[in-house]
């Protein structure tokens, strides 16, 4: 017989409630299909890394937990000559791609598949976040760019601050790995539920949901 | 309805009438009351039973701090004990019920026990109930637990939610009277982030109940002007119904904000509760401060409140506490209550001061009003039952009059509220100037303020106050606005305490919520319990649920004045959080019932629920523990199934909890040969390699499989139980260690799937399911062999690795297509006869084939216990080969791995049971080790173990005993070899 396709890809927040409590305070969009690539500088390799980076993608990898994009490509620091990079709709193309270009001076890692990603924005989306992070995310501590590793309700996440919306709603993108996405979701919806908060799956687009991945 | 209500102006909305049951029977108040207010307007006079006397009581405070109105609240599943009635805000159809009383409030039986109140004195339980000493468990302790206790809980799950909140602020302001107030605005002008919290819902403070004027408007509206600027101010958020429980490290408070304690139920998608933890640069302690009572006999007649309490009664609910109200004060401050109560017409047959001078402003007013005063007077005792009748008055010459009053206003001088600033340690300084402490050793960043610093003044309060609130703006940055400081009256604010009246007959209480008296403390003092700490513990003093907060400087006071000291001298305690009692809700917030903690599904989590797995939570994950088909009760029927069909078919399970660690760079193999004791840089590429770590003292640390994909590119497998730990183990060997090596690290473990597909036909499946992606013939991909591949376009790898002993592999593909990969390899093994397996089926296989596990892997045993002291390497240097080489270490008789099976084929062995020599008595001394693993074997039909025997390498074939007295029951075992099945490991090379 013929094998069934391994090629269906699962979302991470399968067959979670779309929406919880009534209103639009909070409102969710998860990412998927976003190339995630760990990079790690050789030893004493982090400037040749770094001019790599600068050559191709126009932009200086951050050397402090914030996020700098050009286009479609973005890069964070993540640890002491460690970086996160992303490439929208990438998947898994994005690790061999840098692979090819910083293979003789750090380590690339395919991570598209580690993370479930929540983009988060609306009104009452600080008052949400506040709940669980205990991060001061007031707009002049975590700014636009702003990078962290912390815990939402008990579980690990890094947390990205992304420009705000027209509207002028902050965005923010919860990163959980994915083994534990449908406890981030359910304390998120917990935290969201007085003001009301809805979901968008993979795919639709958000209407307020702030710049694209 | 309401006798003791007043006409005129207060914080209540007459236009509305709330109706509420006390007791059951039912009564009316108004939006802005509080149960309190709302019981004394309607002429309630006793709400409450003591503790230990059963003696009625009434109402004391208006605040949190009150001991005696503890009422339950509401029924059935949000039946809440011990609520005060002080703070509880009406609403419609709130139930509350007296509490500590049988079989009513009127008449209680435990009331007898004041008889036996010459028994029941302090120290009662260490001097009674000695013997027999037999009696204490079967009599006494029984007894003792059934008459303690205030209040029944709900045993009904609680139906609402809880949640937890996080804050930042440049200020904290704790307290909204006035100076919180002008703390919060001063800051919040100049535009730093402030937080003002106050646990009543309106601000205002001692400004709702006494009456003041500020910048020529009445004190309460200026409250709510000013509440009103803070409300627009951006970077201000005001909390009220909101309490600061505690002060912890690094600036971190505590806060309880009670969302909807004020409602009947919360509101949909409300939370009832929230619980904050605020971390402020700077803090304002603006907590005000409590009045003291007065000690003296019957000072807990139902009646007697303090006289603070009495005008915000008055002047905030519009509320008399009696008709006749008689004033007993030590300073200025009693007066005040004295013509608040005139001028709201109430009668006040007398103001009773100790002091034989006073301010003539005072004195001139009283005149005025034609006020009887009594200078250098005392009150001996007080007299009534379920309602004071009459107080003794002994004037300065010696002579007693008795006069009538049923109710009396008793100001004994004020207490700075120092609670917070004595959490971290802080110990607060006596004054002899307000004979009282005064917060002192502040923790970082904390300024008290107003009468929390002892600053009794309006004026001090808004002065101190706008200044601690400008140089908390300017230390975070702003520039505080010029604004000139509010407009107030003097006023007189002095005293002189009397901390208990001499004479008195009746019982004079120190402390009334754990019916602590003054002779109490008195047989305290002469049994040599001095000090504070042991008054506290010896009289159980402060001890209730207010912390004696009104009473425990009475008793350190009446404690120094019969040990010829002073309060100074015998120095105080400090209070802990939480300030007033937190509900365990609270604090647990979301996490109750499944989402206690967060866990970790597994990529095919939804496929095997959809199958009807069961599920098993182990550490982190949660796992699928076995695949019953419909029918199969027996949980054996289940894993004799499961095993069966790898070891004859073919059977798939989700491994991708174990840790995967991805190891790169030029010295990965230098650095992975120092990790594990086994030699790791000669693997080739496209190979794996089982491998075993060691702790830095020598015992196993963890095991797994190394596999190298390219010359510098390794990645290794940890078990699920120590993924992280294994990483930080690495992080810690990299950075700190050999940072010279050009090693870098990446947890792998969330972004791969892996699925072992196991059993004589897996070779098969792999073939049907890759379709030629990967050549898996023996020859080219022979065990151990790994490689990385394409699988529809898609990365993926493959491992010919075994845990069942069966031939075996490990698929790895991403872990968003954990889910249709696992079902593609079902649909695959189809006609294989493909089986899913769980846990207990690999947990049975690895034991039938003797490999180690959690329960081997201990943190006490040696790669030599365990078996495999032939892996460590003598070619080169690695973590733990030293202390590994320890003579203790290697001792021939330490317990080492053995398998057991029982001599009764139908036995059931247990892990946990312990070894003995057959015949020896169970004792330490012949404890010989344990069975540390056990199953049942569906292939040899049998249980079987795996276990530690001392020198149990060379005891194969010897008979033992299994003792386990907690299962009930020895078995007589033969030590075997722990590779139970196919020894040689033809199977998995097949």
């Amino acid at each position: 017989m013929r094998a069934e396709p391994t090629g269906i890809t699962t979302s991470a927040f399968e067959g979670l409630p779309t929406a919880v409590g009534s209103g639009r305070g909070v409102i969710g969009r998860e990412i998927e299909g976003l190339g995630i690539a760990r990079i790690a500088a050789g030893r004493g390799q982090a400037a040749r890394v770094s001019q790599l980076v600068r050559g191709q993608f126009g932009l200086e990898p951050p050397n402090a937990p914030r996020r700098a994009s050009h286009g479609d490509f973005a890069i964070a620091g993540v640890s002491p000559c460690g970086w996160l990079a992303t490439r929208d709709h990438a998947g898994n193309e994005l690790a061999p791609s840098l692979q090819s270009l910083l293979g003789g001076c750090a380590s690339v890692v395919d991570q598209s598949d580690a993370y479930g990603i929540l983009r988060l924005t609306g009104p009452k989306v600080r008052e949400t976040l506040a709940k669980m992070i205990p991060l001061d995310i007031h707009p002049r501590s975590f700014q636009v760019s702003a990078v962290a590793q912390t815990v939402c309700g008990y579980v690990n996440v890094m947390l990205w601050r992304l420009e705000d919306t027209a509207q002028g709603d902050p965005v923010f993108e919860t990163w959980v790995g994915r083994s534990l996405a449908v406890s981030l979701h359910q304390a998120i919806a917990h935290g969201a539920t007085e003001f009301g908060f809805t979901r968008q799956p993979a795919g639709e687009r958000a209407d307020s949901g702030g710049p694209t991945a | 309805m309401s006798p003791n209500r007043l006409d005129g102006e207060g914080a209540i909305r007459r236009d509305r009438t709330l109706s509420f049951t006390f007791d059951g029977k039912r009564y009316a108040g108004h939006p802005g009351d509080t149960l309190a207010s709302a019981l004394l307007a309607s002429g309630v006079s006793v709400v409450a039973r003591s503790f230990k006397y059963h003696r009625p009581r009434g109402i004391l405070t208006a605040g949190s701090e009150e001991p005696n109105a503890l009422v339950e609240l509401r029924s059935g599943a949000r039946r809440e004990p011990n609520t005060r009635a002080t703070v509880v805000e009406l609403f419609d159809g709130l139930e509350a019920c007296s509490q500590n009383r049988w079989p009513s409030l009127a008449f209680d039986i435990g009331a007898i026990n004041s008889f036996l109140s010459p028994v029941l004195i302090a120290g009662f339980y260490y001097k009674t109930f000695m013997w027999p000493a037999a009696f204490w468990e079967r009599l006494y302790e029984p007894a003792i637990r059934r008459a303690a206790g205030l209040g029944r809980a709900s045993l009904e799950a609680d139906p609402d939610s809880y949640e937890k909140a996080h804050a930042f602020c440049d200020l904290l302001v704790v307290g909204g009277g006035p100076a919180g107030l002008a703390a919060a605005l001063a800051a919040g002008r100049a535009g730093a982030r402030v937080i003002l919290c106050d646990e009543d819902s309106i601000l205002g403070g001692r400004l709702n109940g006494d009456r003041h004027e500020i910048d020529g408007i009445a004190g309460a509206q200026w409250a709510r002007r000013i509440a009103d600027e803070l409300a627009s101010l951006p970077e201000v958020r005001v909390m009220t119904r909101t309490t600061v429980f505690g002060a912890y490290d690094g600036n971190t408070f505590g806060l309880l904000e009670r969302v909807a304690d004020h409602l009947p139920v919360p509101a949909a998608h409300q939370p009832r509760q929230r619980l904050w933890k605020i971390v402020a640069r700077r803090t304002v302690l603006a907590t005000g401060a409590l009045e003291r009572p007065i000690v003296f006999g019957g000072n807990d007649r139902p009646g007697v409140m303090l006289a603070s309490a009495v005008r915000t009664y008055v002047n905030r609910f519009r509320v008399t506490p009696g008709q006749r109200t008689a004033v007993f004060t030590t300073c200025d401050d009693g007066w005040k209550t004295a013509f608040d109560l005139i001028d709201a017409h109430v009668d006040v047959p007398v103001l009773v001061d100790t002091r034989h001078e006073v301010p003539a402003a005072l004195e001139n007013r009283a005149t005025r009003h034609g006020l009887r005063i009594m200078l250098g007077a005392q009150i001996p005792d007080a007299h009534g039952g379920k309602r004071l009748s009459g107080i003794d008055v002994r004037d300065e010459r010696g002579r007693v009059t008795r006069i009538a009053t049923d109710a009396l206003a008793v100001a004994g001088g004020w207490n700075p509220n120092t609670a917070l600033s004595t959490h971290l340690g802080g110990r607060p300084r006596w004054s002899d100037a307000i004979a009282a402490y005064v917060p002192a050793d502040l923790p970082r960043g904390m300024t008290a303020v107003g009468a929390a610093a002892g600053d009794f003044s309006l004026a001090g309060a808004l002065r101190t106050g706008t200044a601690a609130g400008r140089q908390a703006a300017s230390a975070a940055g702003f520039e505080p606005t010029a604004h000139s400081s509010p407009r107030v009256e003097t006023e007189a604010v002095g005293g002189a305490p009397l901390w208990f009246v001499p004479g008195s007959r009746g019982k004079a209480f120190v402390d009334p919520q754990h019916d602590v008296t003054a002779n109490d403390v008195a047989v305290a003092a002469r049994e040599g319990f001095h000090c504070a700490e042991l008054l506290k513990r010896y009289t159980t003093l402060g001890m209730g649920t207010d912390q004696g907060k009104t009473s425990a400087l009475n008793g350190h006071a009446l404690v120094a004045a019969l040990t010829g000291r002073t309060p100074a001298d015998l120095g105080t305690i400090t209070s802990r959080p939480p300030y007033t009692p937190i509900a365990i809700g609270a604090l647990a917030g979301m996490h109750r019932g499944q989402e206690f903690r967060p866990c970790r599904l597994t990529p095919s989590h939804r496929w095997a629920e959809g199958l009807g797995a069961t599920f098993v939570d182990l550490g982190e994950w949660r796992r699928a523990k076995a695949f019953p088909l419909a029918g199969e009760r027996d949980w054996k029927r289940t894993l004799v199934r499961e095993v069966r069909g790898v070891r004859t078919a073919v059977g798939v399970c989700d491994v991708s909890t174990l840790g995967k660690i991805d190891v790169q760079g030029a010295q990965a193999g230098v650095f992975l040969d120092r990790i594990y004791a086994n030699m790791i840089s000669s693997l080739p590429v496209g190979k794996t390699r089982y491998g075993i770590m060691l702790r830095e003292d020598g015992i196993v640390f963890d095991d797994g499989t190394v596999a190298r994909l390219a010359p510098s590119h390794f990645v290794l497998s940890t078990t699920s139980a120590h993924a992280t730990r294994v990483l930080q183990h690495l992080e810690h060997a990299r950075q700190v260690l050999w940072p010279e090596l050009d090693v870098q690290l990446a947890p792998v473990t969330e972004q791969w799937a892996q699925f072992a597909i196991a059993g004589p036909r897996s070779r098969s499946l792999l073939e049907r399911l890759l379709g030629g992606a990967v050549d898996v013939s023996n020859a080219a991909f022979p065990f151990l062999a790994c490689a990385e591949f394409q699988l529809q376009t898609r990365p993926a790898r493959l491992f010919r690795i075994s845990f069942s002993g069966e031939l075996a592999y490990e698929l790895a593909v991403p872990a968003c297509r954990g889910e249709a990969t696992v079902r593609a390899i079902m649909a695959a093994g189809e006609e294989l006869g493909v089986t899913a397996y769980g846990m207990e089926a690999l947990g049975t296989m690895r034991i039938e084939k003797g490999h180690v596990a959690g329960a081997e892997l201990n943190g006490t045993t040696t790669a030599q216990d365990l078996g495999l002291g032939r892996m460590m390497s003598a070619q080169k240097d690695y973590i733990g080969r030293v202390l590994a080489g320890r003579p203790a270490l290697s001792a021939p008789d330490r317990p080492a791995l053995i398998g057991v099976k029982p001599r009764a084929p139908e036995a059931r062995l247990r892990a946990g049971a312990h070894f003995l020599q057959l015949g020896a008595r169970p004792s330490l001394a012949n404890d010989q080790g344990f069975v540390s693993s056990a199953t049942f074997s569906p292939i040899l039909g049998h249980w079987i173990g795996l276990g530690f025997l001392s020198g149990g390498q060379t005891r194969h074939g010897e008979r033992i005993l299994a003792h386990d007295p907690l299962s009930g029951g020895d078995i007589e075992v033969e030590v075997t070899n722990p590779v139970f099945y196919d020894p040689d490991g033809q199977r998995l090379k097949g």
